[in-house]
Parts: structure tokens; C-alpha cells; sequence
């Protein structure tokens, strides 16, 4: 599904922004979800639900209220969800990915990362290859 | 560019691993003197709803506040090359994590060689708890 040219563009320059990765259908999907656990998150005060590790699956930040949800985080969407699951596994994400770095890819993890209206977080300059995890013998 | 989108500084995942360490804290952020030369050399990644940025792991990137009246939600996967094998554990652990999505997996490790610091995983629900404590407690 990627031009040479894209190709030579991710490359050279460590990214590349590629359109109608994802059906309308499926993003439809996603987004409803996805509004679905922000209304839960109205009902809560801290983090809440839990991972396979124990901590909350679902991060809020400061200020967070019923009125004003502020959902900042989604952890591990692929296990609790069907939508969530394809765009990983099996949509024009995952083939672009196979194209540029497979033929073999593998899942490392999944995230939701939302900045609500006006809600204060921001996300500080940082590589992901020296954050836990990420490091890869490759 | 109001809504707070992912910024790059491109070709940076051909160049040096930063520290994330500070002051013997780690924060999961770059130090002032790189921020500033990222802000300085920076790209916006924007696109229509559908749209993904595809970006390598070494590639430097922050965001800003979202500032807009409408919400900006991304969907993060991290993928590999079957060949590649994580040094510590996932601090965003799931029962799916290794299931090859494409092709097949070889039985093989590739390894090139790096220098690199441990990270420290998280205690809190997410990485963003580690880049707001050392603001709280660092000023």
C-alpha cells in the first residue's frame, strides 16, 4: 500500500503520515468505543480498571471530574476490545507497518493516548527506544 | 496546530539515544538544552481522522496542550521485527503482546550493538505519571 517514494520517506526521516489507514467503518467503531469509556470515566475520581500487572488501565489526569472528564490514557485497548483489536491487527496500519519494517512484525503493546478540550497535559520531548520496554536487541 | 499534535524533529532516529535520566530521577523526557533544539527543528504531524503517523522508535517527538474546544485522541501500536527481543518487561502489559500479525516468526534474534541506561518502570497508571512527578517535584 506504500509508494517507493513513502517508503524512502520513512526512511530518510525517522516518520510518515499515510491517510485512510482505516476504514470510515471501523473508525466509527473506534471513536464510539472510545466515547464509552469517557462516559464511564464520569463516574470516577482516580484511575481505574486494572491490567494484567495490576496498575489502572484507565489514567485521568488533574482536575478530572464528572463534568469535565479527562480520560488521558487507554492501556492495552487490544484486550478489552474487538475494534480496538483489528486496527491492530489487521487493517491498513498493520500492513503499512509489515511494509516498512516486516516482513515479520510482531505486537509489542497498545495505547490510547487523549488530550480532551483544553485539559493541561502535554507530552515532554522524549525517544520511545530508552523507555522501559522498548529497548530491542535488533 | 491548536489542538496540540504530535510534533517530530525529523531524522533524529539516525542520531544519538538521549538520556532520560536527570539529576538521578528518570523522567521520561529529554533535558533542556535538546527540547529547545527539538522546538527549534520540529514538524507537525497532521492528518485527517484515518489517518497514521508511522514513526520509528528513535525518533524524537513531544506534544503541546491541546487548546482547541475538541478532543485529540490517538491510537498508539508498537510493533517489531519478529527478530527483535524487548530487554525489560512492558510497563503496558497485554495478553496479546508477541502475536506475530504478519508473516512469521523464525525463531531468530537479530542483535546490533548499543549503549543504553535502564529505564525505570512506572508505578503509576501511565508514563505521563513519570513525566508530571519530576514537574511536581522539580519545578
Amino acid at each position: 500500500m506504500l509508494s517507493e517514494d513513502q517508503k524512502s520517506f520513512f526512511h530518510k526521516n525517522g516518520y510518515l503520515v499515510v491517510e485512510n489507514a482505516v476504514s470510515e467503518t471501523l473508525l466509527e467503531r473506534l471513536r464510539d468505543e472510545f466515547s464509552g469509556w469517557v462516559e464511564d470515566s464520569r463516574k470516577h475520581d482516580a484511575p481505574f480498571g486494572t491490567m494484567l500487572d495490576g496498575r489502572p488501565r484507565f489514567d485521568i489526569e488533574a482536575g478530572h471530574n464528572k463534568d469535565h472528564p479527562a480520560l488521558r490514557r487507554v492501556s492495552s485497548p487490544d484486550e478489552i476490545s474487538e475494534s480496538y483489536y483489528e486496527a491492530m491487527a489487521n487493517s491498513g496500519v498493520t500492513d503499512a507497518v509489515a511494509e516498512l519494517i516486516g516482513p515479520n512484525i510482531k505486537l509489542h503493546h497498545t495505547k490510547i493516548n487523549s488530550k480532551l478540550p483544553h485539559s493541561a497535559t502535554v507530552v515532554k520531548w522524549h525517544q520511545i527506544f530508552p523507555l522501559p520496554h522498548i529497548a530491542m536487541m535488533t | 496546530m491548536e489542538n496540540g499534535p504530535l510534533e517530530v524533529w525529523s531524522g533524529t532516529h539516525k542520531s544519538d539515544i538521549h538520556s532520560l535520566w536527570h539529576d538521578g530521577v528518570f523522567t521520561g523526557a529529554v533535558d533542556d538544552a535538546v527540547t529547545n533544539a527539538a522546538l527549534d527543528n520540529r514538524s507537525y504531524c497532521t492528518g485527517k481522522a484515518g489517518s497514521v503517523c508511522l514513526m520509528h522508535t528513535r525518533l524524537l517527538h513531544g506534544s503541546a496542550k491541546n487548546n482547541s474546544d475538541h478532543p485529540r485522541t490517538l491510537y498508539i501500536m508498537v510493533f517489531s521485527a519478529t527478530d527483535a527481543v524487548a530487554l525489560t518487561p512492558s510497563p503496558v502489559p497485554s495478553k496479546h503482546q508477541g502475536i506475530v500479525v504478519r508473516g512469521h516468526d523464525d525463531g531468530r534474534v537479530r542483535s546490533v550493538h548499543f549503549d543504553i541506561e535502564r529505564p525505570e518502570l512506572p508505578k503509576g497508571a501511565s508514563f505521563f505519571t513519570q513525566q508530571t512527578h519530576n514537574e511536581e517535584n522539580h519545578g
